[in-house]
């Protein structure tokens, strides 16, 4: 086990779902940064944020992230990690980097991303995620330039393999810092088996977390606090807490997974030992 | 109801074993087995109550039942009780056999990690009390005694089943006080010589190990070194009354329906030892010893 601190990720809101499937999701900058505040106190140390409209649309306005990050700050510390991934081309993807988040995400691969479901015979969705290795690059090299860490997301082994494309190009700084999302059909698939596996594939030292989709987050969380790794839990993912109450916050999934941390022996990474962890021997946008 | 001193014993120690011997284990566990299984359906990726997973459970459980001598609960290496006798127990072998199926988590530690420490607590805490018939009158009968409750479980989570079969009568709440948790029943450490490595038990193949520095520590703590006048309750004689049955301590076995029937005739035929089947004849057996 490489580590005895867990640092919690919470995904507040994501793109997709709305207030009709979960009526905590956040939209505005203020719901937003209310919540990274719940989440902070219930001990995640990195709020990862995609930006709404206030109608819940999704947005890659640079003034809406800025709004984001003013109130996320005015309320709390927490680390702030950008998303860049999803609809829309990479060059309005980019713009909001130059806002210096702490972390930005980085989509390490092209896939058929979608939802099957077996009682219709039919796709619940079904698309191509496309992430060249063009667009990987560029994304890697705005982040760079805005001091930003990137977080590898990988969906499948290809994709946690790919990191040595940017290694080569000298656009990473150790610790690697990669998140291993299960359950995407089109991704591999959400299992202990495959978790171990990515786990044992990426660079020794390399800093790793699981992003459960749906219920099974958290038996996949309870696989990686056993295999050393980090954990992100949030209503981007799931709203549903172990028991199978739906969440009410943010902060309820983060402080069940700290509740699991502890279970597992480990300890839930404070904010400075987190950036202890991902910024051992330089300093990044905090 | 027992009458007031029925089960006092008249001079010495009594110590009490708690889950499994004050509690259903099986009752109690059955939350936990139902939610190990849905996370390790999970975890292979198949969903809650798969067929297949179930098959492996249940083949398992019958090989466990059939042969409760072969199959053992490994602790650091060594096998320090039987696997077969509670629901907790069964549950590792049951879900390393998953594993092996689905070629999960084969790295040893890896394993061991998320078996025996995530899952298990993490389940664990799903479980409600449920107690044995006579608990409560047997617990209230033992007030004013020199009784105590050693146990494996957390202090805190003992005291609490104790505060709930009080129900409020305040009855059983003394007890609570005189819980002595994390116990370590399972760590063998042969380092402590004070009694041999070794017991051996007729009609299993393996000795039973004996060397429980932690668990005598806390023993001897409450009895002063006076084994004679110690007597302990326990329903897993490898867990909870080999170590005292050597140490000169009387013990009783309270068996169930999973209890490896080598336990049960062994104890019955020792001259310090005594079965009983349910908690009232417990009561009556002690009111019976000179």
């Amino acid at each position: 086990m490489s580590t005895d601190k867990v640092i919690l990720s919470c995904a507040l809101t994501g793109a997709v779902t709305t207030k009709k499937h979960c009526p905590a999701i956040p939209y505005t900058p203020v719901e937003i940064a209310e919540e990274a505040q719940r989440a902070y106190e219930a001990g995640a140390s990195i709020v990862h944020i995609h930006a709404r409209n206030d109608d819940g649309t999704p947005t890659w306005s640079k003034e809406t992230f800025a709004r984001i990050m003013e109130e996320t700050r005015a309320r709390c510390p927490v680390l702030i990690n950008w998303s860049t991934g999803g609809a829309g081309p990479m060059t309005e993807r980019v713009s909001h980097l130059s806002l210096r988040p702490a972390i930005a995400a980085l989509n390490m691969g092209s896939m058929n991303y979608a939802k099957w479901n077996p009682a219709k015979k039919a796709f619940a969705f079904n698309f191509i995620f496309p992430n060249s290795f063009e667009d990987i690059i560029a994304f890697a090299r705005a982040m760079r330039e805005h001091g930003a860490k990137p977080e590898m997301e990988c969906f499948d082994t290809g994709h946690a393999f790919s990191h040595t494309v940017l290694e080569d190009l000298g656009l990473l700084d150790r610790p690697y810092h990669f998140s291993f999302i299960m359950g995407v059909l089109g991704g591999i698939p959400a299992t202990a088996r495959h978790l171990a596996f990515q786990a044992d594939n990426i660079p020794a030292g390399s800093r790793w977390k699981v992003i459960g989709i749906s219920r099974d987050q958290w038996p996949l969380a309870m696989a990686a606090l056993a295999l050393g790794g980090d954990v992100r839990v949030g209503l981007e993912d799931n709203f549903y807490l172990p028991n199978g109450d739906m969440a009410r916050s943010n902060g309820d999934l983060v402080a069940a997974a700290a509740s699991m941390v502890r279970l597992s022996g480990r300890e839930v990474a404070s904010l400075d030992e987190t950036k202890q962890l991902l910024w051992p021997a330089t300093t990044g946008n905090f | 109801m027992i009458q007031p001193g029925c089960v006092r014993p008249r001079t010495g120690i009594l110590v009490l074993d708690f889950d499994g011997t004050m509690t259903d284990a099986e009752a109690e566990g059955a939350p936990f087995r139902d939610g190990y299984l849905d996370d390790l359906c999970a975890l292979v990726g198949r969903r809650p109550g798969d067929p297949e997973v179930t098959v492996i459970a249940e083949e398992v459980e019958a090989e466990l039942a059939a042969s409760p001598g072969e199959h053992g609960f490994t602790w650091n290496g060594k096998v320090v009780a039987p696997a077969s006798v509670d629901p907790y127990l069964r549950m590792v072998p049951i879900a390393s056999r998953i594993f092996d199926c689905f070629g999960a988590f084969l790295d040893a530690d890896d394993r061991g990690r998320l078996l025996r420490s995530v899952l298990y607590k993490y389940n664990y805490e799903k479980t409600q009390p449920v107690f044995r018939p006579g608990a409560r009158a047997l617990l209230a009968g033992l007030r004013g005694t020199e009784t105590f409750v050693v146990t494996n479980s957390g202090t805190a989570h003992v005291a609490r089943k104790i505060t709930a079969l009080d129900g409020g009568s305040g009855e059983a709440a003394w007890l609570a006080s005189r819980v002595h948790g994390d116990a370590g029943k399972f760590v063998v450490d042969n380092t402590f010589i004070a009694v041999p490595a070794e017991l051996p038990v007729p009609g299993l193949a393996r000795p039973v190990l004996v060397r429980r520095r932690s668990y005598h520590d806390v023993l001897h703590k409450l009895c002063g070194g006076r084994w004679d006048q110690l007597t302990v309750v326990g329903d897993i004689f490898e867990l909870d009354l080999a170590l005292p049955l050597v140490l000169g301590a009387k013990v009783v076995l309270v068996a169930n329906g999973y209890t490896p029937p080598y336990e049960v005739a062994f104890v019955a035929g020792h001259a310090r030892g005594r079965v009983v089947r349910d908690l009232a004849d417990l009561g009556a057996n002690a009111a019976a010893r000179p």
